[in-house]
Formats: C-alpha cells, structure tokens, sequence
C-alpha cells in the first residue's frame, strides 16, 4: 500500500508487534520523557530494513498479467487518493475516476516504464490539473510539479508518499501532542508563543516540541519498517 | 571518530544544517534527513486533513482494467500476423494493402505499425517513414466510442507525432511541422497526456531547430526534461536534454551545450543507444571546439555503447572521417565520405548526405578538384529544391554561389567551410534523440 502498510488502529498485526505504538498513547512530558518509552520493540535478531523510499522496479505494462494489474493497483491507489484528495482537492468519487483514467493510460503506455510509483503520480497529477481545468477553476493548484531541479532524483512521488505516512503518524499521535506539532510546524510559531497557547513555561513548550517531534519519528519508523 | 548525536541535538541542528559531523556520519545524516523529511511534511498542509479516505480498493476500478487489458492483449496478438502481412513486399504495396482491406483496421495494428515504425527509423527511414503513414491512416478512421476513455485520441495523438519525427528524419520538414501540429492538437485534449506531450516535445525541438529557431527547440525540449523528471523516466529525461543541448550547440553556445551534457554523462541508468547518442553529441561539439583527442575519445565510447543503430554507427564514422581530413590523411577522409554520402543517400536521408558532399567539396579544394566540387553543388541543389525548408531561397544562392565560383576555379576550402557553416543549422547531422 505504497510507503505504508494497512495500518488501522483497531487492528493489531500480531507478527509484527506493533500495539505499543498504534496505540493512542498519553503524553507525559514529565522528567522521564526526554527517555521515551521506546515504542514498537522490534524483534530480536537481524535489524529491519525500513522503507523510506523504495525503488520502483521497471515495468512493461504490456507484460503485465491481470493479477500483477490488480497488484499494482492496490499498491498504489492509496497513494494516488491522496494525491487527489488531499493536494488537489478533489473529491474521493472523483478522484476514483481519474485513478481509473491513470491506471488505463498507464496500461497504453507502449513503452518500459522505468519508475511505475514515480509515473503514476506524476501522471495523477496530470490528471486531477486536467480535471480542474474541466470544470474551469481559476484558482492557483498546487506547483509542486514544476519544482523539481535534482535530476538525478524522483522527488515528487517521495515527497507525497512521505506526506501520506507523516499523516498517518499524526493520525496515531496524542491530541496534545500534534496540536503542538501543529503549532510549531505548519502555523510557525516559536517555543514562545506554544508556550503561551500552552500556558506553560517556554523551557517546557521547548521539550514539548522535541518530545512530541521524536515521537511522530518513532511511529513513523515503526510504521514504515519492513520485517523480513 | 565522535559519538553519535542524540535526537535532541539532531533537532536543535534542524535550523543551522551545516555541521561537520552530520557531513561525515552516514548515521547521524541519515537520522537527520529524516526529521528534516518529517517536519517539512508537517509544514504542508495536506498532512493535517483528517477527513478519512476509502482505504479499500475498488473492485469495479480492478476488473474494468482487467478487461482493457484482456481486449489490448488479445487485439495486439491478433496484430502481429496481420502487421506482418501488410508490410510484406516492397514499401510502394503497403498502403494499397491496407486501403483494400477493412481488416487490418484495429487499435492493435496501429500499436504494432508504431513500435515497427520505431524499430526501422535507425535502419532504414523509408520504411519507418512509409510505415507511419499506414499507422495514422488507421488511427484517424478509428471509432472512439468502440475503445474506452481516450485510448482511441491517444492512439492518434502518438501516430501523428511518429509520423512527424519520420518526416523530419527523411527531410520533409514542412509536412513534419503539420503532423506535429495534428499531435499536439490531438493529445491536448486527451485527460492523461503529459508524457505523451512530453515525447511530442523532443520532435518538435529538433524540427525547431532545423529551422533554426534554437531558443523555441530549447525551451520545448526542457518542458519535456521536467515532464520525463517527474515521470522517473531517465532516459527520456536525457533524450530530451539532448536535444535541448544540441538546439544550444547550433546557436553557438558550445560550451554551454558540453557543460549540461557532461552532467548527464554522469548519470546512472541510462540505456546504452540513449548513452551513444549522448557521447556522439559530445565527441561532436569537442571536435568542434577542436579538441581532437576529446572527442576521439567519446566517439570511441560511443561506439562501444552503440546497439543496432545504423544512423549513430554512420555518424561515429562520419566524425571520424573528419578527424582524418584534419590530420592531413587525405586518401582514407575522401574514401570514408564517398561511402557515408552513398550510405546516407540509401537510408534516404538526403541533408547528411549533403552535409558529407561538403566535407569532400573541401578535400577536392586541397587538390585542386574543382569539377568534382562543381558535381556536389549539383546534388545539393537538387536535394533543397525538394526538401522544402523554410530558408530554401538563401541556401540556394549560397549554393548557386559555391557553384559559380567551383566553375571558375575560384572556390577556396575557406568558402565551403563558410557554407557549411551557413548551412549547420539546417541539416540534421546530430546524433537525434528518438522521440518513440
């Protein structure tokens, strides 16, 4: 399911010996908690790899059995649903559509598609941009496909898949906690003012932040490992 | 070797990036990147909408695929002994074949015409050029509304674009613009076509360029470097650089040129024939810049990855037919050009051919041949009177004028070199990037 997996709350992977950390969890930024309990005790023996940013291997969609179809498919849907949804605004029946439209372009492709993940995001983008120009909205969509200067890297698709799994990290946080994170890093405000909205000392606030950050880092490393 | 950082130091240097130990420490770098990669998410907004999406896939979604894909897989193994029926024979019967027969009118056909098409630019343009015209003539008589979604105006929108690049590659360069145009025209309204647009980008900057409108090539083949950047598509990305640097090259910004594709030579996963033609344009602009030894070298690269490209292996001998003019082995240069300009002329492709005439118009000066250089003015003539270029009238006074003066014994090598420098801009003479 693309840089994640199925990772729903209510249901614990028992193999993998997760609860701990898909738990909700209660904050406690007390002495003890610059020594966070670790959270996901990871089995013993050889270390996990984590997937960070998984290489796509090279793809001839015209090879592709229909069982590899459906693969890619749920592989990749949540991903582009997000892409939709979230970067593009575009609503969820919709956005089911253009997966379709993505998926039969992509299918039609007479060529070796050397990145499928890379491909189809860019090519969802592609998509959601034509939808909203169907519809004719003026208003400015998101310009992040222009702004790539690495040639060497795919960025886009790593970009939004690390969006994706840092919304399911904050999804499994602690209410007090991403309000602080929300504080810190979307609304920009100092150690200062989360203080203030805290009504807390700023040397508090301070360790709020770097707890909650080590936090969203753990979960995010516990979601993403790979158990091999 | 220092102890590793702890978290909190980690995101106390989340504001000053630079520090000597994350530079060094693979660990503590990749720990970092890591609460880099996490709190920039943070700063989008995206991440903090919680409205929950349908996590379960659709199984509508799944089986309608399924069945496209069933019908192009049984529609495209029902191509290959129709395909191979139709091009059988010589090139003049094809199109009769396929005007007498309904038969051969599928999506599958137009595919596999497509990927022939492809496959014979670099051995035998005519045909690849011949073949194009069978693949659009199906595709514009096609029926959208048999085929789902926009298989039917993308099939069309990719014909035309092949089609333009084979006209452009045997010369025909104003029918080349039109097809190109069609392409565009097409796939413009098609709702997934970025990639598509992108591999019309390429054809259109080389024809741009041949008409010397270098600024417009370039640009066009970098809106196509950023589309095939964000697609993952590297070998792409390095053809449509290429041909953004060649556009670059012919306006006279050589070092400009040499300097982005040296950045790409640095490049990992790149396909061997997109890598030849990336070395043969850079052994080609060094040559130019008179650095001999550089770009024997390249060439010599360039050979060695070099696949079944008759086009690039002529053009490596083509260069180095030059190099030996230079190098005062006069014989061998005369030998090697006498049999590029007859090889060229047999893949139909006329303005190298040209092109070679002039190398051996200026070996003739060196010994005095001015008859033989009359009969290569001749040729050249000949040739832009058909070719149809926009810039038709001045090439050929300048020829009229090498002509007149070859008669009079009055050409100087000096003179031919000035027409060809004239002319630099017009023939192909470059090692294309393929825009299948």
């Amino acid at each position: 399911m693309g840089l994640t997996k199925s990772i729903n709350p209510h249901r614990r992977v028992a193999n993998e010996r997760k609860a701990s950390v898909l738990d909700q969890e209660t904050l406690e930024v007390s002495a003890s908690a610059a020594g966070v309990t670790p959270p996901a005790a990871e089995p013993a023996g050889p270390q996990p790899q984590r997937r960070t940013a998984p290489k796509s291997r090279p793809v001839d969609p015209k090879q592709l059995s229909n069982t590899e179809i459906e693969v890619l498919y749920i592989e990749h849907r949540q991903l582009l649903l997000f892409v939709a949804c979230r970067k593009f605004q575009i609503e969820q029946s919709e956005a089911e559509n253009l997966i379709q439209e993505v998926f039969l372009s992509f299918l039609q492709t007479q060529t070796r598609i050397e990145n499928v993940r890379a491909w189809l995001v860019a090519a969802m983008c592609n998509a959601s941009r034509h939808h909203w120009r169907s519809v004719g909205r003026v208003e400015p969509l998101p310009d992040d496909y222009d702004n790539q200067s690495d040639p060497g890297t795919h960025s886009l698709a790593d970009k939004f898949a690390m969006q994706m799994t840092v919304q399911k990290v904050l999804g499994y946080m602690h209410p007090k906690c991403r309000e602080t994170l929300r504080l810190h890093y979307f609304d920009g405000r100092s150690a200062g003012d989360v203080a203030k909205e805290m009504e807390t000392t700023n040397r508090y606030a301070e360790k709020l932040i770097h707890n909650c950050l080590k936090r969203a880092r753990e979960i995010y490393n516990s979601i993403t490992v790979v158990h091999r | 070797m220092n102890a590793h950082y702890d978290d909190d130091a980690l995101i106390a240097l989340l504001d000053t990036p630079d520090d000597p130990h994350i530079a060094e420490c693979a660990d503590c770098r990749a720990s970092f990147e890591e609460y880099q990669a996490v709190t920039s998410s943070l700063g989008d907004n995206s991440v903090w909408n919680f409205r929950p999406l349908n996590e379960e896939p659709n199984r509508q979604t799944i089986a309608n695929l399924q069945s496209f894909a069933s019908a192009m897989r049984a529609e495209d193994e029902a191509a290959t002994p129709l395909v191979a029926e139709l091009l059988a024979g010589p090139r003049e019967e094809w199109m009769p074949r396929l005007l007498a027969n309904e038969k051969y009118r599928t999506a599958g056909v137009v595919r596999a015409l497509m990927e022939a098409s492809d496959k014979a630019i670099d051995v035998m343009p005519p045909d690849a050029l011949e073949i194009s015209a069978l693949a659009t003539e199906i595709a514009d008589k096609l029926d959208p509304k048999m085929y789902p979604s926009d298989t039917v105006m993308k099939l069309r929108g990719n014909a035309w674009r092949d089609r333009g690049y084979c006209l452009y590659r045997c010369s025909h360069f104003a029918e080349s613009t039109r097809a190109l145009n069609v392409s565009n025209q097409i796939l413009s309204e098609v709702v997934v076509a970025d990639y598509d647009i992108a591999r019309l980008g390429i054809a259109r900057a080389v024809l741009e360029r041949s008409f010397e409108s270098f600024r417009s090539a370039s640009r066009i083949a970098e809106r196509s470097v950023s589309t095939f950047r964000s697609h993952g598509d590297t070998n792409r990305m390095v053809s449509a650089a290429l041909a953004s640097a060649q556009a670059k090259w012919k306006s006279g910004s050589s070092h400009e040129a040499l300097n982005d594709l040296l950045a790409l030579s640095a490049l990992d996963a790149v396909d061997a024939d997109t890598q030849s033609r990336l070395f043969i344009t850079v052994a080609a602009i060094h040559r130019d810049l008179g650095d001999e030894e550089a770009a024997i070298t390249y060439f010599t690269q360039a050979r060695f990855a070099n696949g079944d490209s008759n086009c690039n292996e002529l053009l490596i001998q083509w260069s180095i037919a030059i190099l030996l003019s230079r190098v005062g082995a006069g014989d061998q240069a005369e030998k090697a050009l006498l049999q590029l300009s007859k090889s060229f002329e047999a893949l139909g492709l006329y303005s190298e051919a040209v092109q070679v005439g002039l190398n051996l118009a200026e070996l003739y000066l060196q010994s005095g041949r001015h008859s033989s250089v009359e009969v290569v003015c001749r040729r050249a003539i000949d040739f832009y009177t058909r070719g149809g270029l926009s810039m038709t009238e001045r090439v050929l006074t300048a020829f009229g004028y090498l002509h007149e003066s070859a008669r009079q014994r009055r050409t100087t090598p000096a003179t031919v070199r000035e027409v060809r420098r004239f002319l630099s801009g017009e023939a192909i003479v470059l090692a294309l990037p393929p825009s299948s």
